[in-house]
């Protein structure tokens, strides 16, 4: 099976996967790429309302074959004491 | 050898012929079951003496869970397992297991109340274990899951009595994220969290951690579960 590094990112920590996972084809590692988002979402809050959480599936050869992201905002629907 | 010790050694001397067997292969608990006609089934408990297994749900397109970790000391009967599922035990890298067929089990805690004490000792610990998980779940945040995972790892493995303190790391990404809950990608960034914090290391398939008490204090870990 073919080898895939996926690298993550939730704009404060970037870890680049130097191990990998072997996985049957792009399209496994597409699934494990968008699996882990949430993950990153729900790790991180509530630390802030605007966040991107990112993953980036490379190849065996280092390259890149496929980015996925997940933002996050949250807006307040009420006015605030300021406004 | 942990098997030994207290209550098991009355199995090891009541069955002396029976003998360890080294498992590379999944044990297919779901044959035991299907060989059920209703009335004969008596459950075999595979005890783990050496090395590390999982007890694992097989799914369709090859995909698997683990539901829990064996480690030597821990047992696991084909009665832990429900009509239908596809339930094996997955040794990670070669383990040592030891074998009983539940009559003689029976006989044997008939006739020991140290070996009647010890499983049901055992009993009590794993669902503690699984208790625990659930409740890590539920309230702790990955990072502070998987420290907690690791100081539940060397205290079960009685390596936790030193400062620094290590044990075999057989686990992959999707089997740490199967024991943790998280996808297998999210286990890694995780772990990658954890060792460059400087908190654990892993080197050729063993762990090390440097300062089992600071670990112990990040991972809100008590051990009195375990007893």
């Amino acid at each position: 099976m073919p080898r895939f590094y996926i690298d993550t990112s939730d704009e404060r920590a970037y870890h680049r996967d130097q191990q990998g996972m072997e996985l049957p084809d792009v399209q496994a590692a597409k699934e494990a790429a968008v699996d882990a988002l949430p993950d990153m979402a729900r790790d991180v809050l509530p630390d802030g309302d605007h966040r991107m959480f990112l993953t980036i599936v490379r190849g065996e050869d280092g390259g890149p074959i496929l980015q996925a992201s997940l933002a996050l905002n949250v807006v307040s629907l009420i006015p605030t004491s300021r406004e | 050898m942990m098997l030994l010790e207290a209550g098991y050694i009355a199995l090891a001397t009541r069955y002396p012929s029976a003998p360890t067997v080294w498992w590379s292969n999944p044990i297919d608990l779901q044959s035991a079951q299907r060989a059920w006609d209703g009335h004969e089934f008596t459950p075999t408990t595979y005890f783990i003496v050496g090395g590390v297994a999982c007890r694992v749900r097989l799914l369709p397109h090859g995909h698997r869970q683990v539901v829990e970790l064996l480690l030597p000391g821990d047992n696991t009967s084909e009665d832990h397992i429900d009509i239908g599922s596809n339930m094996v035990i997955a040794p990670l890298g070669r383990c040592e297991v030891f074998k009983v067929a539940g009559v003689d089990l029976s006989e044997a805690a008939d006739h020991s109340k140290s070996l009647r004490l010890q499983l049901n000792k055992a009993e009590r610990r794993r669902r503690a274990i699984l208790d625990e998980r659930l409740f890590g779940l539920g309230t702790r945040s990955a990072r502070i899951r998987m420290a907690h995972f690791y100081c539940e790892l060397l205290a079960r493995c009685g390596e936790h009595k030193s400062l620094a303190a290590s044990c075999d790391h057989p686990f992959t990404y999707p089997d740490l994220g199967d024991m943790l809950g998280l996808s297998a990608v999210f286990a890694s960034r995780t772990l990658s969290l954890l060792r460059s914090s400087g908190s654990i290391d892993i080197v050729n398939g063993r762990l090390t951690v440097h300062n089992y008490e600071a670990l112990k204090q990040f991972a809100t870990f008590e051990d009195a579960y375990l007893r």
